[in-house]
């Protein structure tokens, strides 16, 4: 049998469209009738650790040339499944190890996963021809499926659990055929049973927006061509922390809450906890709500200055490269017309300022 | 009436025609054949003759795949049950022949008829026919795991053999496997009964759960090995593989070697005192045969004579293969 290739796997299944780098080695694992890590650690050995840490976020080189060499899989469609391709897109400085902006938190222990930074789409796990994760279903950003107009969730539904596919067939000895990637690993509920919930929409044009914003993610991830500033997402994340949270006495989820009459808004009252770590719809209103701002941000967040739900200086703190449009409008815009109350409360004669209040709104 | 009458007479004449076109194209290729240079040898021999020694020494110690009745029996048997459709008990064949008479070749031939894709571009590698050797004794595990080996399949070697059985199950389904070939089947009895027993019967529930034909080959004592048990002995049809005489089949074989063999000048090969030194020395055996005519061919090019002559063959070094284990080189 010397003259098979050498190099190539019997199952060389190549990843899907907007595969994940786990998913697919999942899958390659449970083709070849092995768990995935005995499967890894046939290959790689005890030394190369890969299950007991977010692979798809680290994806080291040396894994990606291997898939590459056995499964016969190209350069790009191995590249294309890590999260690595969304360095300089939605994140600014990829790093290794701790949070990155928009990348939902795995809050790894050992080989188990905490946090629910794996979502899905039940929809679209039903639909797959073999069930597989996507890359944007680690994303913060994507809370919805544009597809199905549904809610990605983030855990079992009977046991809530987070996704773990990797640790399918975990104390089932001997076991040869898996269960699809679809099921939870926990309670073995099938994932793909799971009712999906409709989007709640707060206010149509916000929705419009942030639809906009997860479409042009999409495309992205799926290799289509597409623009994405990361100022202006870095924008809509700063935005969407500021909603979430309450400072001091100033609340601007409350206030947008009021404005768009949503009833539910509950923010998060611990700075502590990373935007990529939010449960999916709280995420999702929150993101609408930014996104609301962010349709008219002069008036909006002048508005919200005016009421008392932020401080102008807020709008811009912890922001390193804002884009220039709205460092424009804060500092031309929102925090002149914010000084007259400012300097109205410290008894400044406003009369000497006057032509700089633009009185358009 | 008329007719059934017509055709009988008709048909003859059809023969007649066909036969007198096809003599008259042999007639033509031998012609074309006598106005070529070394009209002895066929067109391959005859575009060696163009390389230096060494490439034909190469050349004829390679060989090349001779389709001898009793191995298209044997290809076409097997063909046969690759294209079975799967049924309760699937059929299997024992090839039994005498050692160096081409089991493997015919099989390897086989093998080779049949190869797995190797597309990269592909999923799964689709593998219609694996061949494996027997383990050198009755070990299902080490069974088992030659079987993985074969198909290139990752897989735990401390596993248990359910467990490498279980994973043996999945990837046949998954690559397509309809037959799996075991050579040197014979290694089965060197274990205790017992071990046979459960050897033969991992055997048989491999075909039963798989669907998937076995093809076995191996001496005579393989024959005595199946037949210890019934049930196998009844699903494996025996093809027993000829021994080589001083008869027209052996004259044919040498007369074909002839051919293929790149040397300057036609050889004596085919006449009855070659073919009675060659048989006798070879003591039957076809693969001895083809070693003999191969070392013959050999000299005859070292030499410079460049024809395999009777005196050749009758005073190259040959061991004969029922004394090479006795055997001492002179000092």
């Amino acid at each position: 049998m010397a003259r098979f290739h050498q190099d190539l796997w019997p199952i060389r299944y190549k990843p899907l469209e907007d595969e994940l780098l786990s998913s697919w080695l999942v899958r390659l694992a449970h083709g070849h009738g092995l768990k995935v890590q005995s499967f890894c650690n046939m290959l790689y050995g005890n030394k190369r650790q890969i299950w007991n840490r977010d692979i798809d976020r680290l994806a080291p080189q040396w894994l990606l040339d291997d898939l590459k060499l056995h499964t016969g899989a190209t350069q790009m469609q191995a590249e294309q499944t890590t999260l690595r391709i969304f360095d300089g897109v939605l994140v600014k400085h990829y790093r290794e190890a701790g949070p990155l902006q928009w990348i939902q938190l795995m809050q790894m222990y050992h080989r188990k996963r905490e946090g629910y930074g794996q979502q899905f789409c039940p929809i679209c796990l039903q639909e797959d021809k073999v069930s597989y994760f996507r890359k944007t279903w680690r994303l913060a950003i994507k809370t919805m499926c544009l597809k199905h107009n549904c809610m990605l969730m983030d855990r079992c539904p009977q046991c809530d659990s987070a996704v773990s596919y990797h640790r399918i067939g975990m104390g089932q000895p001997n076991h040869v055929e898996f269960d699809p990637l679809s099921t939870c690993h926990e309670c073995s509920f099938d994932l793909r049973a799971a009712s999906a919930k409709p989007v709640k929409v707060y206010n149509e044009e916000a929705f419009d927006w942030l639809r906009r914003v997860v479409s042009d993610i999409d495309d992205f991830s799926a290799g289509k061509s597409v623009k994405i500033d990361l100022k202006e997402v870095s924008l809509f994340h700063h935005m969407t922390a500021m909603v979430s949270k309450e400072r001091n006495r100033y609340h601007l989820g409350q206030h947008v809450a009021d404005m768009v009459g949503a009833d539910d808004y509950v923010p998060i009252n611990t700075n502590r906890v990373a935007l990529e770590s939010y449960q999916c719809h709280v995420r999702n209103q929150y993101m609408q709500f930014a996104a609301w701002l962010l349709v008219d941000p002069q008036v909006r967040l002048h508005q919200a200055c005016r009421a008392r739900a932020i401080r102008h200086n807020f709008l811009l703190r912890d922001m390193k490269d804002p884009p220039a449009w709205y460092e424009d409008c804060v500092n031309n815009r929102i925090a002149t017309r914010a000084r007259p109350f400012f300097e109205r409360r410290h008894k400044i004669n406003l009369d000497s300022r006057a032509d700089e209040i633009d009185l358009t709104y | 009436m008329t007719n059934i009458e017509a055709t009988p007479s008709a048909k003859p004449k059809v023969k007649k025609t066909q036969s007198k076109q096809v003599s008259e194209t042999k007639d033509q290729k031998s012609d074309l054949a006598h106005d070529l240079p070394y009209p002895h040898l066929n067109s391959v021999a005859r575009d060696l003759m163009k390389e230096s020694d060494a490439v034909r020494i190469r050349a004829i110690r390679q060989g090349s795949w001779l389709p001898l009745p009793h191995a298209k029996e044997a290809i076409e048997r097997m063909e046969m049950l690759l294209d079975y459709p799967p049924v309760t008990r699937m059929p299997s064949l024992l090839l039994v022949g005498a050692s160096f008479s081409g089991k493997s070749t015919i099989l390897e031939r086989f093998l080779s008829l049949h190869p797995p894709d190797v597309d990269p571009a592909s999923e799964i590698m689709t593998c219609p026919v694996v061949m494996i050797d027997a383990p050198p004794r009755p070990d299902i595990a080490d069974f088992y795991s030659r079987i993985l080996d074969a198909i290139m399949a990752k897989y735990q070697s401390r596993a248990a053999s359910y467990e490498k059985y279980s994973q043996i199950k999945l990837m046949f389904r998954q690559l397509g496997v309809k037959m799996l070939i075991i050579d040197e089947i014979h290694h089965l009895i060197a274990g205790s009964l017992n071990r046979q027993r459960e050897f033969r019967n991992a055997l048989k529930s491999l075909s039963n759960e798989t669907k998937v034909c076995l093809v076995a080959a191996g001496i005579d004592e393989a024959y005595n090995a199946f037949n210890a048990d019934p049930q196998m002995s009844s699903r494996f049809i025996p093809l027993k593989l000829p021994s080589w005489r001083t008869d027209q089949n052996t004259g044919i074989l040498l007369a074909t070697l002839q051919k293929r063999i790149p040397v300057k000048y036609p050889s004596d090969l085919d006449s009855p005192e070659s073919l009675l030194t060659i048989v006798n020395r070879a003591e039957g055996s076809l693969g001895d045969i083809f070693d003999l005519v191969k070392e013959v061919a050999v000299a005859a090019i070292q030499s410079g004579e460049e024809k395999l002559s009777l005196k050749l063959i009758k005073g190259i070094d040959w061991v004969p293969p029922s004394r090479r284990k006795n055997y001492r080189p002179p000092l």
